[in-house]
């Protein structure tokens, strides 16, 4: 086996959740080989075909592609495709007429495999110890015993009017605090 | 948290009419319509369902709701989801828009914090995505009105955090806090001005309580003598005011009291001293007597020797019915006056009468005389007229005939021319008669006319005559009158010859009266005298004055005077010191008053520093409680920014943007986004494997499909970065840019999303074909999945939708690939 054609295999192993499927592979009595056929597992069912360019420039690749391809769809297999293509030369033409039937990815000796095969890898998701945690949650939790003053739960709850709406508070605040100052009849 | 929605039910919303009932129960839903078809009302539905609003509309206006109801809807608008949530609980929750487009809300609408998680997390409305790449394109990068920035608040939802910040961040500074807030500026204001006050009163009062100090000193002193019982130095005003009443009273009663009674014993022993000037003894008494005595002899003596006369003369008077009666005269003197005033006017009387008879005497005789001429006189008319009388009528009717037939010279009777005989005309002839025929008819006229009168005029002589008789025959003679005048001029000679011994009477007489005026006067005088050393031993009394014995009265009265002018003076002195303590006095009570006045402006302006303390305290707590919560929420608003966009974050993006994107040489990725104290920074950036230096324009270095595609990753990546999550993903025609190979991409990242994040995906695309290309490719490949399609179309009014739904399960496969056996 090709090296890049290996260590793309392993990849999808050990990184995807794929499985290596015997070659040649019989469908419907029909019987394809390729460097190498992976299949998803579990809740993925994609199939992914690895292989490298032959000198013909891909002709022989595509038409056993098309006919896979077809084949599956006939078969109503509802097994999307994914070939991964190893080029070390010019990187053949034609290629739309491949895309138009599966996923293609090229691979050359100095294309990062991550990078490459990144949509055929499990989506890395960061852990899940990130609480979502709502600025308010978070004010109130960081005010402490404050969070229960009547004064600042007024400030808070305006917060979600706008600025203008906290200013008010406060302002309404000071008038109360001064407002023993103020002579009667004046204000 | 919703794992799942399940069903959707909606009636009259939007485009979409009718109650229909669609199922959302697969693990990718994909939906189709071409433009107006519904496909973003049915995503709105959605979202209004869940959690009661549709930010992206009601950005529009209060009066929204309104267009949440298809614009024919005639009754209740109604939106539904059913939906299971993270408990394994299926609940639903939807609102209702009544025909006044007001919302309410019903079932299990989601909490604030997670509503707004839902619409920012898991709902990329087209209106978001297009915001999303605005951030791109923008040119201004990381201050505040940045797109990015305004994306990242919003993302973070600490629109309330920055509210505060920005509201309190005035509070941090005194000035900015004075000028944002008049009332602590007026706070401030009233400090400085109570505390100067409060200086100035204290000064005011201290001066004040030196002055009352003082002052009561003073007239402590001079109240000494009118009150020994009121002590000035703890005197209120009260006690003041009633003090000088007391000493009014004092001083009106020594002037109503001992002043008066000294003010009129003084003027008493001065009108008593005059008693006492001059000669004033018994000896001048006697003398004036004696005068008297002699003085009323010589006046008896000329009584005596005129009184013959004056009876000589009464009798005389008496004799002519003349006499003075008593009353008319009071004296001898008097009398002798009076007689001779008599005398007088009798002598007047009897000489006019003697006048007047002369008189008529000889208007008697002349008027007899004037009878004698006029009789004759009327004699001779009386003759003439006779005369005349007898021939005038004759002469009158011979000239009438005559002058009648007289026509021209020639006479009537002879018929001879009258100028043969007689100078002149026949005519003037005859008029010349006629007129001494007249003017003898006019002289008898005349004479009768004289008669008549001549004998009027001696009637009237007549008549004077007979009353000069009688009054001749009634009165007195002039012989009679003759000779009373003759008795008379003897009386007046015998009242002359008298008039020497009369003058030496009435000398006598005046001196009698003069002395005997004196006498009485000196006796008085006397009486008064003895009175007046009473009164002046009763002054000297009461005035608690000895006189001593053997000294005159004239003495003591000067004395008693001195004693009086002393007593006078010394209470006059007492009076005006009494007026000018009392002056001091109502100072002295002014004082008091404003030492209270200051008291009571002390105890309010000592309310008036408690009451500004209190509002300091309370302007104070509120500055210090603000400046904890404009801490606390700048450093809140740091926590939150830091937990979502760290460098997990940027990593998720690039895994998504990779599996988006093939062959793209920039990757986006946010820089470090910073907090400081009042604003969120953050840039877009682009980088490129092997160069350091990140591109700070994303919008210039990528295509727009990457820019739509970065943006649609950024979304995915926010959607996955925390937990607890929605396993919900809503995307509104995410494709819209992406060419085949980013759609066959994007397909399998959406199966990726359904299989690794096990979220359940909502697309909506325009395309036909796209929709078949993703119908295909997202189609269930495993007995789990169900893919729902929804194609929507309008009807031919235009005024409704028709949607067609179908659930897609995964069908038996009938190819079977065989697993290769792995070593290991």
């Amino acid at each position: 086996m090709d090296s890049i054609v290996a260590a793309i295999v392993e990849t999808l192993e050990s990184r995807g959740d794929y499985a290596l499927l015997t070659s040649p592979m019989k469908i419907a009595d029909m019987t394809f080989s390729f460097d190498a056929m992976l299949l998803g597992v579990e809740k993925n069912g994609d199939l992914v075909i690895v292989q490298s360019l032959t000198e013909d420039g891909g002709v022989m690749v595509r038409r056993r592609i098309l006919a896979l391809v077809t084949l599956l769809d006939r078969q109503n297999a509802m097994k999307p495709v994914t070939l991964v293509l190893v080029v070390r030369g010019t990187v053949p033409t034609r290629l739309d007429e491949l895309e138009q039937v599966c996923r293609v990815i090229l691979v050359t000796p100095s294309t990062s495999l991550d990078s490459a095969l990144r949509p055929l890898l499990r989506l890395k998701l960061p852990l899940a110890d990130k609480q979502r945690l709502s600025a308010e949650t978070v004010l109130m939790g960081d005010l402490g015993s404050l969070a229960n003053d009547p004064f600042v739960l007024q400030l808070i709850s305006a917060s979600q009017s706008g600025p203008e709406a906290v200013k008010d508070v406060l302002t309404k605040e000071f008038e109360l605090a001064v407002n023993p100052l103020i002579p009667p009849g004046k204000s | 948290m919703i794992d799942r929605l399940i069903e959707l039910t909606l009636k009259d919303f939007r485009v979409l009419r009718r109650d229909r009932t669609i199922t959302l129960d697969g693990d990718i839903v994909l939906i189709y319509g071409s433009n107006g078809a519904g496909k973003s009302s049915l995503l709105s539905a959605v979202e209004l369902a869940i959690t009661g609003n549709v930010p992206e509309l009601a950005r529009y206006g209060a009066d929204f709701p309104r267009c949440l109801r298809h614009v024919r809807a005639e009754g209740i608008t109604q939106v539904e989801v059913k939906r299971r949530d993270h408990d394994g609980q299926v609940r639903s929750s939807g609102c209702d828009i009544d025909l006044q487009s007001e919302i309410r809300h019903h079932g299990a609408i989601l909490e604030e914090s997670q509503r707004t998680l839902f619409s920012e997390r898991c709902y990329l409305s087209q209106v978001r995505l297009s915001r999303l790449i605005d951030a791109y394109q923008a040119t201004e990068r990381g201050g505040a009105d940045a797109p990015i920035v305004q994306f990242v608040k919003r993302l973070l939802a600490i629109e309330s955090l920055e509210s505060l910040c920005e509201a309190l961040h005035d509070i941090e500074d005194v000035r900015r806090t004075r000028k944002a807030f008049p009332d602590v500026s007026f706070l401030e204001d009233e400090e400085r001005k109570v505390a100067l006050s409060k200086v100035d009163l204290a000064e005011e009062i201290k001066d004040l309580a030196n002055k009352r100090k003082e002052r009561a000193s003073v007239l402590q002193a001079l109240l000494a003598p009118f009150d020994q019982s009121t002590n000035l130095g703890e005197a209120d005003p009260q006690a003041v005011t009633q003090l000088i009443e007391r000493l009014t009273q004092q001083a009106d009663a020594l002037r109503a009291n001992a002043l008066v009674t000294v003010e009129q014993d003084l003027q008493r022993i001065r009108q008593l001293s005059i008693l006492f000037q001059g000669d004033s003894t018994d000896a001048r008494l006697e003398g004036l007597t004696e005068q008297l005595r002699l003085h009323e002899q010589s006046r008896q003596e000329l009584s005596n020797k005129l009184q013959p006369t004056m009876d000589a003369v009464k009798s005389t008077l008496s004799k002519m019915n003349a006499s003075i009666t008593a009353s008319q005269h009071s004296s001898f003197a008097g009398e002798w006056k009076q007689l001779e005033l008599l005398i007088q006017t009798l002598t007047s009387q009897l000489q006019s009468t003697l006048d007047v008879r002369r008189d008529e005497s000889a208007k008697k005789v002349a008027i007899l005389s004037e009878r004698t001429a006029k009789e004759a006189q009327l004699k001779e008319i009386q003759d003439t007229i006779s005369q005349l009388a007898a021939n005038v009528p004759q002469w009158a009717e011979t000239l009438a005939s005559i002058a009648s037939v007289i026509v021209d010279e020639v006479c009537p009777v002879c018929r001879r021319d009258f100028t043969e005989t007689h100078q002149g005309p026949l005519r003037d002839f005859v008029g010349q008669r006629a007129a001494q025929i007249g003017e003898n008819a006019n002289r008898l006229q005349d004479s009768e006319t004289q008669r008549n009168k001549l004998l009027s005029e001696l009637g009237d002589l007549g008549r004077t005559l007979a009353t000069l008789s009688t009054r001749e025959e009634t009165g007195p003679s002039v012989i009679a009158i003759e000779a009373d005048l003759s008795q008379i001029q003897k009386a007046v000679a015998l009242l002359a010859a008298g008039n020497a011994d009369l003058e030496a009477w009435i000398g006598a007489s005046n001196r009698v009266l003069q002395l005997e005026t004196e006498v009485k006067l000196f006796q008085t005088r006397i009486n008064q005298m003895a009175d007046a050393r009473t009164a002046l031993a009763e002054i000297a009394a009461r005035m608690k004055i000895s006189l001593a014995k053997g000294r005159s009265t004239v003495e003591g009265l000067r004395t008693v005077e001195q004693a009086c002018v002393n007593m006078l003076e010394s209470i006059s002195k007492r009076i005006t010191e009494l007026g000018s303590l009392r002056d001091g006095l109502r100072d002295f009570a002014n004082i008091l008053r404003d030492v209270d006045k200051l008291d009571s402006k002390w105890l309010t302006l000592n309310q008036q520093i408690n009451a500004s303390g209190e509002a300091r305290k309370s302007v104070d707590a509120v500055i210090s409680k603000a400046k904890v919560v404009l801490k606390t929420a700048v450093a809140a608003k740091r926590k939150l920014l830091d937990r979502v966009f760290d460098e997990t974050l940027n990593q998720l993006w690039t895994e998504l943007f990779e599996r988006l994107v093939r062959n793209e040489l920039f990757k986006p990725r946010l820089s470090e986004a910073r907090s400081t104290r009042d604003h969120i920074r953050a840039t877009l950036q682009a980088v490129a494997d092997g160069i350091e230096t990140p591109f700070e324009n994303v919008g210039a270095v990528q295509s727009l499909g990457n820019q739509n595609t970065s943006a649609l990753s950024l979304f995915l990546a926010l959607n996955l970065l925390e937990a607890p999550r929605h396993k919900v993903l809503i995307l509104d025609d995410p494709v819209q840019s992406m060419d085949d190979v980013h759609v066959s991409q994007f397909a399998a990242l959406v199966r990726e999303l359904v299989n690794q994040a096990d979220r359940q995906v909502f697309i909506a695309v325009h395309e036909r074909a796209l929709f078949e290309y993703l119908a295909f490719e997202l189609g269930p490949t495993t007995r789990e999945r169900q893919l729902v399609t929804i194609e929507l179309e309008r009807t031919n009014d235009a005024d409704d939708c028709v949607e067609r739904v179908e659930r897609r399960e995964w069908q038996p496969n009938t190819v079977n690939l065989e697993v290769a056996a792995r070593a290991s």
